[in-house]
């Protein structure tokens, strides 16, 4: 039995680290002077983000940090047991234990996980395991788990969702190749306007940066929507469900406002087009049946009330509390 | 426990493996449709395979694509060389047992995957790859006979993404190949045809299970094909004709199961 909490635990680093190279963000960050730091790690409210280097170094801090709240959420889910190598633990105390980095994590975006990790691994004697769970319970967790991995893998790995959460959280993108400034409001505007969607299919640019913001707009409801799935499953064991929930915090506390007013106004603005009566020709061909717009049109309607729903279920702020508790005692 | 928890491979979009535990000596692919994904297309599949003893010396592996960008032939280079490079058992660095030999590969594919996989099998023969004898093809409501578009992208895209597919699709390359009669589906048929009497038919004869009334595919024989007996399913969809769920629809899984 413990083979397999090793295992999981060795497929966690695998598919959750070395896929992405963190040794090297590791690596990285060790060469970094404190000053360095403490630029490369600032609050974006006090002073923005410009170059490129500085998002694609802070984006490698985030995946570095974010391994460690994967690694805290498998020991909240029971999926992995709480024994670490001494490399592990030692990397850790110098990265989570660092003031710039504390910083970044506790002041300018906290997250419950990594600071829960580092109280219990770095600061205590190791995490205390009150909770019995029955063997069928724990193995429907652990589905679970893996199914929401799953998911959070291909979200993270999307380029459109990277360019439509980019724009979402104040980004502005020039593209070049069309000639326009993409941020969100752009994007609202033509995904409310039957005559801008117009416009987009005559350019044909689909491989313009507000043609990637729309799918990336598309796949993260998506991907809100199995998330929401697999958390009402977890019903039945709330430190589970919680652990989950935390590790998409930063968009569902710290941008709640934010992002529960875009998404919905988002989703409206296509709800106005629909009811326009817009949908795209494809082929000129081929007819479309009364029959097909009518079940499209009603289904696209019940996706985008589901879509609602199930947003709001996210940003409700019971889901913290169970992690937030138990993080208390430590 | 017959398998590996996901592990999640660098080829293609989203592809994933669940290794056996054991000396693996069969190997089952999945391979999505239109705006499908590796996982999300299959529902249960991953849970009913893991769960089931019959599996427990089979790798089973998910092949996932980007299916908007490039052509179906595009698509099928990058699965064959997936393909190849996972016909033999991979299981080397995570030290699970020593490396054996699949005994039997068997392709799964929906919709457009149909297109992707027969291309890729008619290339396997080209380029002489040995493996291309130990594989069987599964096919659910293929597109091999051609699409009507306009239907794919306003019925078969998953959630919310029809909707945008509904309102802000474009009319790629791939969707030309779906086409009914489009120049790819009238190649891979011509080629398919081109083995019928030689020892290839074997590989391009596909189990073939159709949706009844599918409002998406084009439904009838397709070159020497094998029709399964209970095709078309009634009371299915171009959707759910490839998705087992638990003590409702069994189908999909049972005829995996009598392959392996």
């Amino acid at each position: 039995m413990n083979n397999i909490y090793k295992l999981r635990l060795d497929l966690l680093t695998v598919n959750f680290r070395d896929k992405a190279n963190l040794n090297k963000t590791y690596n990285k960050f060790l060469r970094l002077t404190d000053p360095e730091l403490k630029e490369l790690l600032r609050d974006h409210n006090k002073k923005p983000i410009e170059t490129t280097k500085e998002v694609s170094f802070r984006d490698d801090i985030d995946f570095l940090i974010g391994y460690y709240s994967i690694l805290m959420t498998g020991i909240l889910c029971n999926y992995i047991k709480p024994e670490f190598s001494e490399n592990l633990l030692l990397e850790s105390r110098s990265l989570l234990d660092n003031k710039w980095v504390k910083k970044y994590y506790q002041k300018y975006y906290p997250l419950e996980l990594p600071d829960m990790f580092r109280k219990i691994f770095l600061d205590s004697n190791g995490f205390k395991n009150n909770q019995e769970r029955d063997l069928e319970r724990n193995k429907a967790t652990d589905v679970l788990f893996e199914r929401f991995l799953m998911a959070y893998r291909s979200r993270i790995e999307d380029n459109d969702i990277d360019t439509f959460l980019f724009i979402l959280d104040d980004g502005y993108y020039y593209d070049d190749e069309f000639d326009m400034g993409v941020d969100i409001d752009k994007l609202w505007k033509t995904l409310g306007s039957s005559k801008k969607l117009k416009e987009l299919q005559k350019e044909q640019n689909s491989s313009s940066i507000l043609y990637s913001a729309i799918w990336g707009f598309a796949k993260f409801v998506t991907y809100l929507e199995e998330y929401a799935i697999i958390l009402h499953e977890l019903n039945n064991d709330t430190l589970s469900q919680s652990a989950i929930w935390h590790l998409e915090a930063y968009w569902f506390k710290q941008m709640k406002d934010k992002l529960g007013k875009a998404l919905n106004k988002g989703l409206n603005n296509v709800l106005t087009v629909l009811n326009e009566g817009y949908y795209v020709h494809l082929n000129p061909s081929e007819k479309i049946e009364e029959e097909i717009e009518k079940i499209w049109k009603e289904n696209s309607i019940n996706a985008i009330e589901e879509a609602k729903t199930n947003i709001d279920f996210l940003m409700n702020s019971k889901l913290e509390k169970p992690v937030k508790m138990l993080s208390k005692q430590y | 426990m017959n398998h590996t928890p996901p592990i999640f491979l660098s080829e293609g979009k989203d592809s994933t493996a669940f290794y056996s535990l054991k000396k693996p000596d069969k190997l089952v692919v999945f391979v999505h449709g239109f705006q499908g994904t590796s996982i999300g297309t299959w529902n249960n599949f991953s849970k009913l395979t893991t769960e089931d003893q019959d599996f427990s010396t089979t790798d089973i592996l998910y092949y996932g694509y980007d299916s908007l960008n490039g052509q179906a032939y595009d698509q099928s280079l990058e699965f064959l060389k997936f393909l190849n490079r996972y016909s033999t058992p991979d299981t080397q660095k995570l030290t699970l047992h020593s490396p054996g030999k699949y005994k039997k590969i068997i392709i799964v594919a929906h919709s457009l995957g149909a297109l992707v996989v027969r291309y890729a099998l008619l290339d396997a023969i080209k380029d002489s790859y040995p493996w291309r004898n130990l594989c069987k093809l599964v096919l659910f409501a293929p597109a091999h006979n051609g699409a009507r578009i306009q239907n794919l992208v306003m019925m078969s895209l998953p959630s919310f993404t029809k909707v945008i597919g509904g309102i802000a699709m474009f009319f790629k390359p791939i969707l030309h190949d779906l086409s009914i009669g489009s120049p790819a589906i009238e190649d891979i048929r011509k080629q398919t045809d081109y083995y019928k009497n030689s020892p290839e038919h074997n590989l391009l004869s596909a189990l073939t299970i159709h949706a009844h009334g599918d409002l998406v595919v084009q439904n009838s024989s397709y070159c020497f094909d094998e029709k399964h007996p209970k095709s078309p399913v009634r009371e299915s969809s171009h959707m759910k004709v490839c998705k087992p769920k638990e003590d409702q629809y069994t189908l999909p899984f049972e005829i995996l199961k009598t392959l392996i």
